[in-house]
């Protein structure tokens, strides 16, 4: 129940995060009539499309840069030179304590704390580069994760608590995809904001939620005089450190006029998005998830805002996250006052909230004005062990006490939660009300490369109905039956690569369940998968699946491979779409990668996979293209790896020209 | 300010043996060159600036600065200690200027990784300037790449091959470390190709400073009052490029400069880069690199895929290679330029220009090493001729390691030319 009832450390401040973004679709606006345009990319091989097979890169890189006839690239969020590095951005302490008992002021209020990149694993050296967000489905649109190498509070030379440690922060709560039908799923962001600044990407009024558990052997230093510190590492049942976050209001620097006009004059800057974070370091205690919460959720009608509580028998209390539950009215006056000198504005204020579940009614305050110095963390005292009773075992709800007329300021557009395309009148009202979600799945997997798992693995999720194991169900046997489909992937189209179970059931009784996914084992099957899983009273939970295409390249096998071989099957792609890898090498120059041969084979290696420092950051490059550039730059005759698609020369020519 | 490893450092070789033009008759001030007197406003600038503007300070502070740095480092430098100016004499007057006073790699890294001496050794203030090494240092780790190569020719730019003037005529490259570098080195032993490889952490002391210079064959037909200039033995090569062993005295103009400096509270380094004003902004008059006729400026000379660089087809070594300026020196920076150009009317100085100055905005931030790096792109046209579009010095050399080194190397390539024993 770590974040619920464990001691606590609050943080807030800013986040920016530079993702590249050219890869966001396998087309680049052509023209004004989207039945005109020709696939530029193959994002899912990591290829250049074939349509394209006849573009120099210098005209790929002129499209991607150059005035876009469709508009995809305004609204400020196109981000070329993007290079996937994630951090802080003024971000402190806010307060610490016990539920029910969480300070503002003293101790490690105030000092900074910092999200790291990956320590070297071969060296030990660094971190050298920060933490980065990857996105799993190539498109980012539905899915995407943060590597990061560790945590640190206070200054760097004299840290309160510092954390090392490779861990990946799974997007537990930036998309939702639920069951929508027969074989059909419906998908969205998380709407964080009512309104908008038209001048911004579409995912500039989402909230993203992240979190990830920092084991107890990653602690490298604590400071134990602090008492928020000790209360945390001496926590008896402690087994690792929870690191949940939400990020929103994520808005690029530069408008749309200033970024086409840096383009036209070469600046070519990175497009970051900056942003607000809030979040809480807490114990994990055995037993738990370790990327979302083990609470109960409720969910906000209007906007499918999440929140999450659980109940303290002992302690007759039941603490809210309500991080993710209340929304905003508008973004920040000024997209680029984040960070703790610019203090979060108020959430929408309902008034007091109304608790009810059972017989039982409770009130309380949402706090909009500062929930942010807590966490989005609220503890209500239920007052009796009757109450305390009643609500463990009753649905709940919760509702605000009056609704909210909201208007727009300056030149936003209010965004109609139930559509987020669709754009009506200034001025709106809303109202709060969250249910409970009856049946709850969830768990640790989230976001999978399947061929890091041999092209099969067992899936365990959780199950609790209002919060418990399964009761008995009016269905066959008594247990409560789950689905399986395929969901939506989309940009992309559906891989179809997995196999995987129709439906399963849990039993009576029970809060788990297993299944598992294989590799169909199709060499033309691959791409991106999102597998949904839903119970038939309700509650869905989605994983999302990456499977690498192997192929020979149409490159005979045992044969010299030349620099143009190497290039066009392996670097081309991420030559054209990640200029800022050409910032550190120029990945068409053939000296230079030759140069780099150590470092190069170093990167893309099984020993910095799972660390902030693997290459490409994207985790794009396919094993087929990581086999081809090694064998290139060992001088090795073309070894295809086992069980490749065989293309035919004819079919792949060297129809690109050659890089200088 | 692209340099990339195992090319980066033939850049660091210039081989040419060079020899100081002693009188530097045709750039003597002659406003300030009487002596160093103390009404000279610039005497204000003959010291190197003490700090560097605040994290997050605009470009006009830093690009200030950047100019500080520039003045510091071309005034006449004493005669008796490197690295020191003489404020007793004018910025113009004859003699080395304190950044020619530095140990080039030359003078650092000796064959067999003998140690180099100290930072005076071989420094007499007038007559025996850095004598630069014809001696190649190919790393061995693209020494196969590179077996054909003109070794050490000190012409090839970190990517793209070598550079040719409109005149016809090379363009030549020279670095060197400021004193606090030099020591760093030597009394580590980082000279030493063994114990680079094993040395961890590189770490330079603040105020490291280290330049690279790229130096243009002034004619008859060029206008070297213009030019801060030198007399060098500069290497003859062939048509495709190879070097034909010859070596001819030639009187060269300082095309570009970049400085990097290590300043206090900036573990990412500070990155100024200045050119000679006529490379090719001024389209009316000549210009070193720019061609008006040319339809497609800023190309590699070499032929794809065939190592080492070999002109391409219809091409010699003597083919010129036409330069644009791909990102325009901001608004910001050119205001800056006016001001200091406009206090150096008397001095050679006027006819150079800040292009940017790239630093962190974000530089002590332990989630955000790389600090940020602000403007994103910084290129010298004559030393980053053909990446100028994707040239961002702290992201490329926050790769620098030393040769077979698994470590980083804190930002400077210059071990890449330690030696083996």
């Amino acid at each position: 129940m770590s974040i619920f009832n464990g001691p606590r450390i609050n943080f807030w401040g800013g986040i920016s995060t530079n993702v590249n973004v050219a890869n966001n679709s396998n087309d680049v606006p052509q023209s004004a009539e989207p039945e005109d345009q020709q696939p530029i990319l193959d994002v899912a091989s990591a290829q250049i499309a074939d349509q394209a097979a006849s573009m120099t890169d210098a005209d790929i890189i002129a499209l991607m840069r150059g005035p876009d006839p469709q508009h995809y690239y305004t609204e400020s969020g196109w981000n070329f030179y993007g290079d996937q590095q994630l951090h802080l951005v003024d971000a402190q302490v806010s307060s610490s304590g016990s539920p029910g008992a969480v300070n503002t002021q003293g101790g490690i209020v105030n000092e900074p704390i910092y999200l790291l990149g990956s320590v070297d694993p071969i060296t030990g050296e660094g971190p050298h580069a920060s933490a980065v967000m990857v996105d799993l489905d190539p498109t980012a649109a539905i899915v995407t994760q943060i590597i990061m190498g560790g945590l640190m509070i206070g200054s760097p030379d004299k840290p309160k608590l510092h954390l090392v440690e490779n861990v990946t922060a799974d997007s537990y709560g930036v998309f939702t995809v639920a069951a929508k039908g027969d074989n059909e799923t419906e998908q969205g962001l998380i709407t964080r904001q009512f309104y908008r600044d038209p001048d911004g990407p579409g995912s500039a009024w989402a909230s993203g939620t992240f979190q990830v558990t920092f084991s107890k052997a990653s602690i490298k230093s604590a400071d134990m005089s602090d008492p928020a510190i000790a209360a945390l590492i001496n926590d008896v049942n402690m087994d690792g450190i929870v690191l949940r976050f939400q990020m929103f209001e994520m808005f690029p620097m530069l408008t749309t006029d200033e970024l086409l006009l840096a383009y036209k004059n070469n600046r070519n800057p990175s497009n970051p998005s900056y942003g607000r974070i809030v979040g809480t370091l807490a114990p994990h205690y055995p037993g738990e998830p370790k990327i979302c919460s083990i609470g109960r959720e409720v969910v906000m009608q209007e906007t499918q805002l999440v929140g999450y509580f659980d109940i303290d028998q002992e302690a007759e209390r039941l603490t809210l996250d309500a991080l993710s539950l209340y929304p905003k009215a508008h973004f920040r006056d000024n997209r680029k006052n984040i960070g703790a000198n610019f203090p979060i504005e108020p959430n929408v204020d309902y008034g007091i909230n109304t608790l009810t579940a059972g017989d039982v009614s409770l009130t309380f305050s949402a706090n909009p004005d500062d929930y942010y110095r807590y966490g989005g963390i609220i503890d209500i005292e239920l007052k009796s062990t009757s109450a305390t009773d009643t609500v463990s075992h009753s649905p709940v709800e919760i509702k605000g006490e009056k609704p909210v007329t909201l208007t727009a300021i300056g030149d936003q557009i209010r965004i109609d939660p139930t559509n987020e395309n669709h754009v009506s009148s200034k001025a709106m009202e809303t109202a709060f009300k969250a249910i409970e979600t009856p049946v709850r799945i969830y768990g640790d997997a989230r976001n999978i490369y399947i061929d890091e798992h041999d092209g099969a693995m067992n899936i365990e999720l959780n199950v609790r109905i209002f919060g418990r194991p399964t009761p008995i169900f009016d269905e066959p046997g008594g247990n409560l039956h789950i689905t399986l489909a395929s969901g939506n992937t989309g940009a992309l189209a559906d891989g179809n690569f997995l196999d995987f179970p129709q439906q399963t059931y849990v039993q009576q009784g029970k809060s788990h369940f297993t299944f598992s996914i294989t590799d169909k084992g199709n060499i033309d099957q691959y791409g991106f998968q999102t597998l949904v899983i839903s119970s038939v009273e309700g509650g869905s939970h989605f994983i999302n699946v990456r499977k690498y295409p192997k192929t020979d390249f149409g490159i005979v096998v045992g044969s010299s491979i030349s620099w143009e071989q190497a290039y066009n099957n392996a670097l081309r792609y991420f030559y054209v779409t990640f200029p800022a890898m050409n910032m550190r090498f120029p990945l068409n120059d053939e000296m230079t990668v030759k140069n780099l041969s150590g470092p190069i084979q170093s990167r893309i290696s099984d020993e910095y996979r799972q660390t902030s420092l693997y290459m490409p950051i994207t985790r794009s490059m396919t094993p087929s293209q990581r086999a081809l550039l090694t064998q290139f730059l060992n001088n090795q005759p073309w070894a295809p790896l086992t069980g490749s698609q065989t293309i035919s020369s004819a079919d792949r020519g060297d129809t690109t020209q050659p890089p200088h | 300010m692209k340099m990339k490893l195992g090319l980066l450092f033939l850049c660091l070789n210039v081989m040419t043996a060079c020899t100081q033009d002693n009188t530097n008759k045709q750039n003597v001030n002659k406003a300030v060159s009487e002596s160093g007197s103390s009404q000279s406003p610039l005497l204000a600038y003959c010291q190197f600036p003490a700090s560097a503007p605040t994290a997050g300070a605009n470009q006009k502070a830093f690009d200030d600065y950047s100019w500080q740095m520039f003045l510091s480092l071309n005034w006449v430098n004493s005669q008796t200690q490197r690295g020191v100016p003489d404020c007793d004499k004018a910025l113009d007057a004859s003699g080395p200027r304190v950044w020619e006073s530095w140990k080039t790699t030359s003078e650092l890294f000796l064959p067999n990784a003998a140690a180099p001496g100290d930072w005076n050794s071989g420094w007499d203030g007038v007559n025996t300037p850095p004598k630069l090494s014809a001696t190649s240092k190919v790393a061995k780790r693209i020494q196969a790449a590179l077996e054909a190569e003109p070794k050490g020719s000190g012409i090839l730019q970190a990517v793209g091959g070598w550079l040719i003037d409109q005149r016809g005529n090379p363009t030549y490259y020279q670095i060197a470390s400021n004193e606090i570098s030099y020591n760093y080195i030597v009394s580590n032993q980082l000279y030493n190709a063994d114990t680079v490889k094993a040395f961890n952490p590189v770490n330079f002391p603040w105020e490291t400073a280290e330049i690279k210079a790229s130096w243009r064959i002034l004619t008859n037909m060029d206008d070297d009052t213009r030019y801060l200039t030198l007399t060098a033995l500069v290497e003859e090569f062939d048509a495709q490029g190879k070097s034909k062993h010859i070596f001819t005295s030639q009187t060269l103009g300082l095309v570009g400069l970049h400085i990097i400096n290590k300043p206090e509270g900036f573990p990412q380094w500070v990155w100024a880069t200045f050119e000679q004003v006529d490379n090719v902004d001024d389209k009316e008059a000549f210009a070193s690199y720019y061609n008006a006729s040319a339809t497609n400026p800023n190309q590699s000379p070499c032929q794809p895929s065939v190592i080492p660089c070999t002109p391409k087809e219809g091409a010699s070594f003597t083919t010129p290679d036409p330069l644009t300026r791909l990102t325009p020196i901001a608004a910001e920076t050119l205001l800056v330029n006016q001001t200091f150009q406009g206090m150096l009317t008397d001095s050679v100085l006027q006819y150079y220009q800040l292009v940017t100055t790239q630093r962190p905005n974000n530089p002590n931030d332990p989630g955000d090493p790389l600090g940020t790096p602000e403007p994103n792109i910084a290129a010298n046209v004559t030393m980053e001729s053909y990446i100028q579009e994707s040239s961002n010095c702290m992201a490329c050399h926050q790769t620098a390691s030393g040769i077979d080194s698994l470590y980083h190397s804190d930002f400077s390539f210059m071990l890449l030319n330690a030696t083996q024993p």
